[in-house]
């Protein structure tokens, strides 16, 4: 039976997730701030967490282990995460191309915003985070897979979020087929709008003019 | 099966670009058995932010102190004040980023007026160097609001003194910022 979670406001919330079997790797100079992202994702139930410390230490760490998910800051050296997630994503040397990647960032001044969605980000999320902040995103990007689109300028999920109701001309963008060998999404999914509000200022509302390519 | 997306070049060739769905093998492992519901991992989170919390006073006093100590060297270079601006940065956003989940947001209050402030100077295309007088003292108020909240040991969101002390710094700021191109 459904419990009613007043904590996500008014959605039926039946999900439960088992994060033991995900191996998450963050990326963020600050110690203390990698030693809350480990503390919150092993509460959630992560088991394998990798640490480091800048972009590139991230690189040689995935050459070594596998990872299926990434936390990454923005502003770190000598690389940054704005580097990582381009290397990851055109680099012919990425494990993954398609590795979901969670920027976690302090800076949310607009351009940064932009950059993080224009090298490839999955999702964004502005610090200073909440437990519940943090979990919403790894839910979101579990439950509300983007559509990827590959071009000859960009490899990365679809950056396009919104449809257009009103628009009335030929729909001419390319609508991405679900892949078959998911489970169904299950009811009461988490949305993906259970942001606070400077997450929503910190996110880029694409208005579906940018092409993807 | 990928649906492409026919867009044109500016010469006028047609580029294509493919919109396709990855398979979520996220999705497959999350759903395993023996899986947590939201709540119960919030409530697991949230003891963890608070064992976390209980030291950080300890971190946010040296980023203060570090901070405190980039700008005194500003002063006394006000020509070299930009080579200091990528460490200002950094520990700046340590405090924003980290300060309000350990339950002071008056420190990341300031500490994000400080990085918007490093920021509209840059997007004006204005070094401090350019504009040191009204340029370093707000960096300086900044660090001096930081200083005073972590020795007040101000959480949550203090009282009329604190509310008085951030309407102060913006209009330090509003001072300090060159008039906004375009």
């Amino acid at each position: 039976m459904p419990v009613p979670s007043a904590a996500f406001g008014s959605v039926t919330v039946t999900a439960t997730y088992n994060f033991e079997r995900i191996s998450l790797l963050i990326a963020d100079p600050s110690k203390y701030m990698r030693s809350l992202l480990v503390g919150l994702a092993r509460s959630f139930g992560f088991r394998t967490i990798y640490e480091a410390a800048d972009g590139q230490s991230a690189i040689n760490l995935m050459r070594e282990r596998h990872v299926d998910l990434v936390i990454v800051d923005g502003p770190m050296t000598p690389m940054d995460g704005y580097e990582f997630t381009k290397h990851l994503r055109i680099s012919p040397e990425t494990p993954n191309p398609f590795l979901p990647i969670i920027m976690v960032s302090a800076h949310t001044e607009v351009s940064q915003v932009k950059q993080a969605r224009d090298v490839g980000v999955t999702e964004f999320l502005a610090k200073p985070i909440s437990a519940k902040t943090l979990l919403v995103r790894f839910c979101s990007v579990i439950d509300n897979q983007r559509a990827f689109v590959r071009s000859s300028k960009f490899i990365g999920p679809d950056r396009r979020r919104h449809t257009d109701q009103a628009f009335q001309g030929q729909e001419r963008r390319g609508v991405p087929q679900p892949a078959q060998d998911s489970p169904p999404h299950p009811e009461g999914l988490l949305p993906g709008g259970a942001l606070s509000q400077d997450e929503i200022k910190a996110l880029l509302k694409d208005d579906g003019k940018e092409a993807a390519a | 099966m990928a649906n492409s997306d026919e867009t044109k070049k500016q010469d006028g060739e047609v580029a294509k670009a493919e919109v396709f769905t990855p398979p979520n093998l996220l999705k497959i492992r999350a759903s395993a058995p023996g899986g947590k519901t939201m709540d119960e991992m919030v409530e697991a989170g949230m003891s963890v932010v608070s064992g976390l919390a209980k030291n950080y006073a300890d971190i946010a006093n040296a980023d203060v102190a570090e901070i405190a100590g980039i700008a005194a060297a500003m002063r006394q270079a006000p020509t070299k004040a930009d080579e200091f601006r990528p460490e200002l940065m950094r520990v700046g956003l340590n405090l924003k980023g980290q300060a309000a989940t350990m339950g002071y947001p008056l420190v990341t209050e300031v500490a994000h007026s400080l990085i918007d402030f490093l920021d509209d100077m840059k997007k004006a295309n204005r070094r401090l160097a350019d504009d040191p007088k009204p340029a370093l003292p707000a960096v300086q108020f900044h660090v001096e609001a930081l200083r005073l909240l972590m020795a007040k040991d101000v959480k949550g969101k203090g009282g009329p003194t604190e509310r008085a002390l951030i309407d102060g710094l913006k209009s330090i700021v509003a001072k300090a910022l060159p008039e906004q191109a375009g």
